[in-house]
């Protein structure tokens, strides 16, 4: 009569295996975590890209004679958007969406600092677009020409 | 021995984990990856959205700087500061360069670079040629940008003004019935007397803009008995008046195929004044004038003077030609009524106006022919663009 080994896994293997996976698992979990949390985040910074370029495209289809009246028209456009003083706080959230900063009355420089372009004057437009738990953002900057500077 | 071998499980578990490791390490690295090029993707995005902002504001600034400059030459333009030249802002820079897309549009192409992302955005400025501007009457031939509003003739029944237009291109409009003027075309066929009445669509006739570099200009004192305009110098002036027609002169010099600009308040001026030189005599006049134009020219041809009336007034822009013989002659005054006598003298040029009226109480009447400006000739006022962009 053939004798056949009947014999399944022994307690002892399946701990061991459960031990394996468990390791393996706490191993994967960062990677998995990471791997998600990167789609994710991705995702995200798309879906801020385009708010922030929508509140740029606005502001290039308008003419303003100020920065108060850039100030004026972003506040009323947009609720969750901030008007900053200092430039210093640009990047710190302060309880709304989008931090913006209105540069002074300029013209363009060239990269050793000289004047270009030099009769034209507007303001450079920051916007900073919070996102991911606020921890992440985006920014765009713009250069809005004053219609009345530039007898416009 | 080989069947032991076979149906031994010792290890089988270890072997099922290894693939279940194996696979799980497959799908963690997986999503890693794809995770890590999403992301990489989204702040590649975000860079080129950022390199296409940065590039529009370089081709905007550009597009007001031209406009600014009132210039559509491209070597000025190229030579310009800010052109051709990689200026920083915000999160990279912008570099712009000009060209020709064809004789009447320039195509301003701005790159935008962040983090080596770059973006391009072309604008093209149609232009309208400021020297078709004082094309004589096409304008109104051509259902040109210029609004005219109404171009209003009379004269009288003697001393008729004949009025030539020698060009191509009808007159579209209403001619009504008139008198005191014959309204010609190629010196052939006689128009009919009266008005042309624009088509109401036209847009506005641009306003007039002093020159940038005005308040570089040196001042002349009034009250002067004879003024003299030194060549090769620009003035600024408040008043020019001469109501007594027998004292004082007026003489301007524009040299060689110079430009000489005087900006002035107001004219009042009896006596006529003389322009030396070959060149061209720009005379903008802030207010109002009631003047009479050269007495006569010099030199080897004659120079070529535009009239820029920013006054409204319509009961006080007299201008009078009465040089006796041939006279180039521009009046841009779109914001008021100019009445105009001739006294025989030839005046090519052209007239744009809110209501060109023929001055009945000026003497007998001359006639105005109408030329198109030649090649060597432009008028001073800012091209008029229309944007088109283009974005990659």
């Amino acid at each position: 009569m053939k004798t056949r080994t009947k014999k399944g896994l022994t307690l002892v293997e399946i701990i061991v295996a459960i031990a394996i996976l468990g390791i393996v698992f706490i191993a994967f979990q960062q990677i998995f975590y990471n791997g998600y949390f990167s789609v994710f985040t991705s995702g995200q910074r798309t879906r801020a890209i385009m708010d922030v370029q929508e509140i740029v495209d606005n502001v290039n289809t308008q003419s303003f004679s100020s920065d108060a009246a850039i100030s004026n028209y972003l506040t009323t456009q947009y609720s969750d958007l901030l008007i900053i003083s200092n430039q210093s706080n640009l990047y710190t959230y302060q309880n709304k969406t989008v931090n913006c900063f209105i540069g002074s009355l300029t013209t363009m420089k060239d990269i050793d600092g000289n004047p270009v372009l030099n009769d034209v004057y507007g303001y450079p437009v920051q916007f900073v677009l919070f996102f991911g738990k606020n921890t992440q953002k985006v920014q765009m900057t713009v250069f809005v020409i004053d219609q009345d500077a530039n007898g416009g | 021995m080989v069947r032991q071998l076979k149906h031994n499980k010792k290890g089988s578990a270890l072997v099922l984990i290894i693939m279940v490791v194996a696979v799980l390490m497959i799908l963690g690295t997986a999503l890693l990856s794809v995770g890590l090029s999403d992301t990489k993707v989204a702040v590649k995005h975000q860079e080129i959205v950022q390199a296409r902002n940065i590039a529009l504001t370089g081709v905007n600034v550009a597009a007001e700087r031209i406009i600014n400059m009132q210039e559509s030459d491209l070597a000025v333009i190229n030579a310009s500061s800010g052109f051709n030249t990689h200026v920083p802002f915000g999160e990279g820079s912008y570099f712009v360069t000009a060209s020709h897309g064809s004789a009447d549009t320039i195509i301003l192409s701005s790159s935008g670079t962040v983090e080596g992302m770059t973006s391009t955005v072309e604008l093209t400025l149609s232009v309208d040629d400021p020297s078709n501007l004082f094309d004589g009457l096409r304008q109104l031939a051509e259902n040109g940008p210029l609004d005219l509003k109404q171009l209003l003739i009379q004269g009288a029944d003697v001393n008729p003004i004949n009025i030539t237009i020698n060009w191509d291109e009808d007159v579209y409009g209403e001619v009504a019935d008139g008198v005191g003027v014959n309204l010609h075309k190629d010196n052939t066929d006689e128009l009919s007397n009266g008005y042309i009445d624009l088509n109401a669509d036209q847009t506005e006739a641009p306003p007039i803009e002093l020159p940038d570099d005005v308040a570089s200009y040196t001042p002349m004192p009034t009250g002067l008995t004879d003024l003299v305009f030194e060549e090769g110098i620009n003035y600024t002036i408040d008043e020019i008046y001469f109501m007594n027609e027998n004292i004082g002169s007026i003489t301007f010099n524009t040299g060689n195929k110079g430009v000489q600009n005087v900006v002035v308040n107001r004219i009042y001026s009896k006596i006529p004044f003389t322009v030396n030189g070959t060149g061209t005599l720009n005379i903008y006049i802030t207010g109002n004038a009631y003047f009479q134009t050269p007495s006569k020219t010099s030199g080897s041809s004659e120079a070529t003077i535009f009239f820029y009336i920013m006054g409204d007034d319509p009961d006080v822009n007299y201008l009078t030609m009465d040089a006796g013989y041939f006279l180039n002659a521009y009046i841009y005054a779109p914001q008021t009524t100019v009445y105009i006598s001739a006294n025989n003298t030839e005046v090519h040029g052209a007239i744009v106006a809110e209501e060109i009226k023929r001055n009945d109480n000026q003497g007998p009447q001359g006639y105005f022919q109408y030329v198109p400006l030649s090649d060597d000739q432009t008028f001073p006022l800012p091209p008029q663009y229309n944007r088109s962009y283009y974005s990659n």
